[in-house]
């Protein structure tokens, strides 16, 4: 069957539901300053520099060609996209007859209901949960909350940061800008310890992990994100290496998967393919500890596992990217590749991007998914280097992509008058050949006078003087001057 | 909160699709044909070898045995060795799989019927199959594997028949043979024990699962 179709307004989500009550990425730049300036993060982020990049580059090293590998993870994707209302339509199916549920949500806040439905007709008090990035995007554990709910995060980097009340800084390692004794003081505060030593790291794993081994064994729902969502067999695919997502998936009589639509692939081959990058490409291991699939409740002859199963299948505007300049962006994995490869990354951390998604793939989703006017400097934050699209291993033109997106912002007139009226000005010079030349000159001038630099640098430009010099000038003369003059003494 | 979930579910489903569909060339009836992937090739009279090595770069350990009748004396050992807890949980009694013979079991070792709860210090389980080209050790929930004893306990061991080796991770969902409506609730690819590196990105072992695995691998002679 072959539909027509046009989006009316009612249908595309409106501007309050796309907003997000937490959402600071609109103050980038504030927090990128403070994050600057501040010294235990960057410690933190010091400490985390280096590691992942090594890792990752020794792993690819290690396999005979990364770059076919790459291909065919890629040759999955873009056929799926190609595919994505059969193979959902395909999992659904496939799910159902392994004895499970699926639900569907358009928006986060969607998605919260119908988890607190579940959860109110189980009569769930607590709540486990293994690492979910579509949970974060909906607040989820506020939700549970301000229902009552007891919710605990078990990844130990989620764990740490819902003790610190802070959202993840990184989406593969969420406390990646605490250092072990930010760590030791949050237990000591939350846990009750005594005099006991929490010097050594392995103190505090053991510590995080006895206090959660009871939750897990308490928890009346468990809910998990899935890395894949399998069409063929009905299946949930989760990749972790603490096991706690295994746990959160087996314990409890209900668990609950969450995870957006792009996330279904065909078919247990194609998952081969995309494992084969993703733990590589996010923390140089050729597989992580636990790869599961899960695909519905008990047998009736098992002895364990939940007796519910549900997927929801949250939408919050990928839809609207099918089809779209941005389509590519669809094909992320969430490896985390290009955070730590990004040198704004790297300086500021996570956080300053002031929503769940940070790093060069989080300054596109933020945008497309909170609204371009609520986080106009994320495109911004980026050099252009291109190592994130280097590292991808998904291919995806991350660059070109937020380039698209500053398009926008100066089409939407979101960009700062300064900005604009500095770049209508300098349309208008370089029009005006005569203009600029003299413009140049009076420039070079300026440049090479270490005088009349001292004096910008002191009275005009003191912010830019904080961190560098304006550069010093002592060539024989604009570019223009010298090619003419060489030009002459070649005639001669 | 009493929210016609049914209903709900119907009218987001749609407006999914729909979206969707608007930007799909059409909406095809009929499976689309997935290109064809590439599958990397191992040496398959190395097979052994290389699953060994890759499994050991895991931070596991292995030992083989020729007969099944060793296992009790050996899961003793180890535990003798890694832990002042000998609970033992497993359902492989007399490995009905593997053999028919029952296992005599020392009375050193406390046996405790699954699932697992968190008690038990060594967990027995087998491997349906194991892939060469990332050293892991497959395992499928069943009353014989449940999945709480890959999980809840400190050490975990288990068994795998030489045989059962396989190349790549394609070679293991073909052996798998899974289709929908017979799947096993959980299929687990197992490479190493439990780990973290989310402090400090300093890795440790047993993070939530098992902190040692150790694997007794049976060879045929
Ligand atoms: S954009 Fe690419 S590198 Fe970044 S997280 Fe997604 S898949 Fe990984």
């Amino acid at each position: 069957m072959v539909m027509h179709y046009k989006p009316t307004s009612q249908e595309t989500p409106s501007d309050s539901e796309l907003k997000n009550s937490s959402h600071q990425a609109l103050f980038f730049k504030a927090q990128s300053s403070d994050a600057l300036l501040d010294e235990t993060l960057q410690e933190a982020l010091k400490k985390a520099k280096g590691g992942f990049i090594e890792k990752r580059s020794q792993a690819i090293a290690d396999v005979e060609s990364f770059d076919s590998y790459k291909q065919q993870a890629q040759l999955v994707k873009n056929h799926t996209l190609d595919h994505l209302a059969y193979y959902l339509t395909q999992f659904e199916e496939n799910v159902v007859k392994n004895g499970g549920h699926v639900h569907w949500a358009s928006t986060p806040e969607q998605l919260n209901n119908i988890i607190l439905h579940i959860c109110e007709r189980r009569d769930a008090k607590f709540v486990t949960k293994g690492k979910s990035m579509i949970s974060e995007e909906a607040n989820l554990n506020e939700a549970l909350e301000a229902a009552g709910i007891d919710v605990t995060e078990t990844d130990l980097g989620e764990y740490i940061i819902q003790l610190a009340k802070e959202p993840p800084s990184h989406i593969i390692v969420p406390a990646i800008h605490k250092t072990r004794q930010q760590v030791e003081a949050l237990f000591r505060e939350t846990h009750d310890l005594g005099e006991r030593d929490l010097d050594k790291i392995s103190a505090l794993v053991d510590e995080a992990r006895l206090q959660l081994r009871q939750k897990f064994l308490d928890a009346d729902v468990g809910i998990t994100g899935a890395n894949m969502l399998i069409a063929d067999t009905g299946s949930a695919m989760l990749v972790t290496n603490e096991g706690n997502g295994d746990l959160t998936a087996t314990l409890p009589k209900v668990h609950i998967v969450t995870a957006s639509i792009e996330k279904v692939i065909p078919d247990l081959e194609s998952a081969s393919a995309i494992l084969r990058v993703l733990a590589r490409s996010a923390t140089g291991q050729p597989i992580t500890s636990y790869t599961s699939l899960f695909s519905g409740p008990r047998d009736i002859e098992d002895l364990d596992g939940p007796d519910e199963f549900h997927v929801i299948l949250l939408d919050n505007q990928r839809s609207q990217m099918l089809g779209s300049p941005f389509e590519e962006m669809l094909k992320c994995i969430k490896c985390g590749a290009c955070l730590n490869h990004c040198p704004v990354y790297s300086a500021v951390g996570g956080h300053a991007y002031g929503w769940v998604y940070p790093g060069p793939m989080g300054s596109v989703l933020t945008p497309l998914m909170t609204g371009l006017k609520q986080s106009s400097d994320l495109p911004n934050a980026s050099t252009f280097c291109g190592r994130c699209e280097e590292v991808c291993p998904m291919g995806i033109p991350l660059p070109e992509l937020l380039r698209q997106l500053r398009n926008r912002e100066h089409e939407e007139h979101l960009t700062p008058w300064k900005t604009r009226f500095s770049l209508q000005s300098f349309m208008w010079t370089i029009q005006h050949p005569r203009l600029f030349h003299w413009l140049t000159k009076m420039t070079r001038l300026i440049l090479s006078n270490s005088t009349l630099t001292h004096f910008f640098e002191k009275h005009l430009f003191t912010s830019w003087y904080n961190s560098k010099e304006l550069p010093k000038n002592h060539s024989k003369g604009t570019f223009m001057e010298q090619y003419k003059q060489n030009s002459k003494q070649k005639k001669k | 909160m009493s929210i016609n979930l049914n209903r709900f579910n119907r009218v987001n489903r749609k407006k999914i699709f729909n979206r969707i569909e608007r930007t799909q060339k059409a909406a095809i009836p009929q499976a689309p044909k997935r290109p064809p992937l590439l599958h990397p090739q191992l040496d398959i009279s190395a097979l052994t070898d290389i699953f060994l090595s890759k499994f050991s770069a895991s931070s596991s350990t292995f030992q083989s045995i020729d007969c099944l009748s060793l296992v009790p004396q050996l899961v003793l050992q180890y535990a003798e060795k890694h832990s002042a807890n000998k609970t033992l949980v497993t359902n492989l009694h007399s490995i009905l799989t593997l053999d028919e013979t029952p296992l005599d079991w020392p009375e050193t070792l406390s046996l405790s019927p699954p699932p697992a709860t968190g008690n038990e210090a060594i967990g027995l389980s087998y491997a349906t199959t194991a892939i060469a080209e990332t050293g892991s050790l497959v395992l499928t929930s069943s009353e014989k594997n449940p999945t709480t004893v890959n999980f809840l306990t400190d050490h975990h061991i288990i068994i795998l028949n030489e045989q059962d080796i396989v190349p790549n991770i394609e070679s293991m969902w073909e052996r798998l043979s899974l289709s929908a409506g017979n799947m096993p609730r959980a299929v687990n690819i197992i490479t190493g024990p439990s780990r973290t590196a989310d402090i400090e990105q300093t890795i440790q072992l047993g993070a939530h699962g098992p902190r040692s695995l150790h694997l007794l691998l049976l060879t045929q002679r």
